[in-house]
């Protein structure tokens, strides 16, 4: 930590380097207009991003997997967002980064700040720090009304979704409990403190490793056969499909399981859902028919 | 070919090759487009680094090799890298993970000095002799990496991503702040080495023989052991484990000239630094935006290369 400290110094030194012109100009252009080359490096920023903006015009830069909206495919890659590249970050002249809290590497950060990048980050672990994003991205994008629409569209779809599973519980009382898989050998499921988690209590079913305070923690299979769960869902990333067909025939080896019995071993295709980002409600009215396939809506 | 004391004029090559390890690692990187302000701040302090880094690997690993008088020996034989591994992730556990400014480092120095101490201590032991100890290393480092698998099982898988990708080889966190120490700190631990190279050639007749010249084998044991786990310590704290270079560079630069240690000290920690700072701007390079880990560009392009050198030789023995 004393390095860091002397290195703040340096970037000082550094900063009268380049000359105090620069340093106005940039000084200046953050604060009287709207950034216009953003990074956002996480798929999920990228869409909150172009979800306030209306287009991406402003996006410089993404990290892998950034494909939502598909057109922001095409714009050049920084690199996977758990390692994104300082060199190819800086060569695209960002006025403006988006990082996740917990997500974006802290050194990489930190060195960007360091070489004079205005680095903002934002909460994604919890459907609130998800919500709170919105309005801190609109914010430095200094679109808050279009933030604050973005968010009432979330909330609206979310609402409408909290109130379907509550007519599922009039009407049926005994509790769905589901395990959510996320990864597979080793196995991994949605814990108790993944936004996961919250999505299964706004859809009014139990999560079966709902106690396990972690949020994506790596299970013993054993274990989850105790569990027995109602239903088991797999959440398949676009990629690893095949993955997950080889994990959906496993769990139906078991055939006591529950689930098996009822037939409710799903593999669910949604990035939406694992995205914490406009879309999510959408992930998880996806996740709402996969488990209610009776009351299934057609809702967006 | 011409003998100036006991270096060789193909000893220019590998000064000429770190010279131009330099210039590549200069040039390159993720894009073309990068201001001279921004190499002098990420690229010069990487190859800063992985020049030191790898002096530091070649330098310990002719170390060991020349007091254990075994070729196989390199700098993570001993165990002491298997301790830093363990430091670092227990270091991330107890959250001052790769979060904070010097990543890794303040946990793997902590388990790789714990360990050398444990083999300090043992090397201290009267009875001990140099086969029990190279042993005792050897067993040291397996409970170190058993003790580091029991944490992968159990920890959050989102961790273990930069875990492993540390433990391959990473010099990313390189800059201005950590790459300079880093380099004059190496230089002088070489330097301290560099003061037994008689030593190390008496070594090489045998213990007796190194006894009957002068030699205190007990004494130079201790500062073998301090000085290589030291080189250790700070090698894989900042860079995790990179491969090849304290194993192979040693015999290399044994093979193409004099193997006095007055030689093979100093070209040892040149041909090392010089051969970790190309392997590093390729791993930045070659699939960029993505960097490969280091160690693994060092082995898979160092160990073929060995291969034909060795094979290379033998035929023109036979011819």
């Amino acid at each position: 930590m004393r390095f860091s400290r002397t290195r703040t110094r340096n970037r000082f030194a550094q900063a009268a380097d380049v000359g105090i012109l620069f340093a106005l100009l940039s000084s200046v252009s953050a604060v009287a207009a709207p950034p216009k080359r953003v990074i956002p490096l996480m798929p999920s920023l990228a869409e909150i991003a172009v979800a306030i903006l209306g287009d991406d015009a402003a996006i410089a830069g993404i990290t892998e997997y950034t494909d939502f909206p598909a057109s922001l495919a095409k714009k050049p890659s920084v690199g996977p967002y758990a390692k994104p590249n300082v060199e190819t970050i800086l060569a695209l002249k960002p006025d403006l980064v988006l990082a996740g809290e917990d997500e974006s590497p802290k050194d990489v950060l930190r060195r960007l700040r360091a070489l004079g990048i205005r680095v903002v980050s934002v909460g994604t672990e919890s459907l609130s720090k998800t919500r709170a994003s919105f309005a801190t991205i609109g914010r430095v994008l200094e679109r808050p009304k279009e933030a604050a629409a973005t968010l009432s569209k979330f909330d609206s779809a979310i609402a409408a979704v909290a109130e379907r599973a509550a007519s599922r519980r009039k009407a049926n009382r005994r509790e769905t409990r589901v395990l959510l898989q996320v990864g597979d050998d080793p196995l991994i499921v949605a814990g108790g403190t993944s936004f996961l988690h919250e999505g299964l209590e706004i859809l009014g079913v139990k999560n079966v490793y709902g106690d396990v305070k972690s949020s994506f923690p790596r299970i013993a299979v054993e274990d989850a056969l105790r569990r027995n769960p109602d239903a088991i869902l797999l959440v398949a990333l676009s990629d690893d499909l095949r993955t997950f067909e080889r994990a959906q025939a496993k769990w139906n080896g078991y055939s006591s399981l529950r689930a098996v019995k009822e037939g409710k071993v799903k593999i669910l295709r949604s990035d939406a859902l694992v995205r914490p980002g406009p879309r999510f409600p959408e992930g998880l009215i996806a996740l709402e028919n996969a488990l209610f396939p009776s009351t299934e809506k057609g809702t967006r | 070919m011409k003998k100036l004391g006991a270096f060789s004029f193909g000893d220019l090559g590998w000064a000429g090759l770190s010279l131009l390890a330099f210039v590549i690692a200069l040039s390159f990187g993720a894009t073309e487009d990068l201001s001279w302000e921004w190499v002098r701040e990420l690229r010069l302090p990487r190859a800063v680094l992985a020049f030191s880094i790898g002096a530091a690997l070649s330098v310990s690993g002719a170390l060991l090799q020349a007091f254990f008088k075994n070729p196989l020996c390199e700098p993570y034989t001993l165990g002491v890298s298997s301790g830093a591994t363990l430091g670092a992730v227990i270091g991330a556990t107890l959250g001052w993970s790769a979060s904070t400014f010097a990543g890794f480092a303040p946990g793997a120095l902590f388990g790789a000095l714990a360990f050398s101490a444990v083999l300090l201590l043992l090397s201290r032991a009267r009875k001990v002799s140099q086969s029990t100890l190279l042993l005792c290393g050897v067993m040291l480092g397996f409970v170190g990496s058993s003790l580091v698998a029991v944490w992968m099982a159990l920890a959050d898988p989102a961790g273990i991503q930069s875990a492993i990708g540390w433990l391959l080889g990473d010099l990313s966190r390189a800059e201005s702040a950590n790459a300079y120490p880093a380099l004059i700190g190496v230089a002088i631990a070489i330097g301290a080495i560099y003061f037994d190279h008689r030593s190390y050639d008496a070594l090489l007749l045998g213990e007796e023989e190194a006894s009957s010249l002068g030699v205190d084998v007990r004494r130079l044991r201790t500062r073998v052991i301090l000085w290589s786990s030291l080189l250790v310590a700070f090698a894989v704290s900042v860079s995790g484990m990179i491969g090849f270079i304290g194993l192979v560079i040693p015999q290399l630069v044994r093979r193409t000239g004099s193997s006095l240690h007055r030689r093979v000290i100093p070209v040892g920690a040149i041909a090392g630094g010089a051969v970790l700072v190309l392997s590093d701007a390729l791993a930045r390079t070659l699939v960029a935006p993505h960097e490969l880990p280091v160690g693994v560009v060092t082995s898979l392009a160092g160990a073929p290369l060995f291969i034909f050198l060795l094979v290379a030789r033998t035929r023109v023995k036979k011819g």
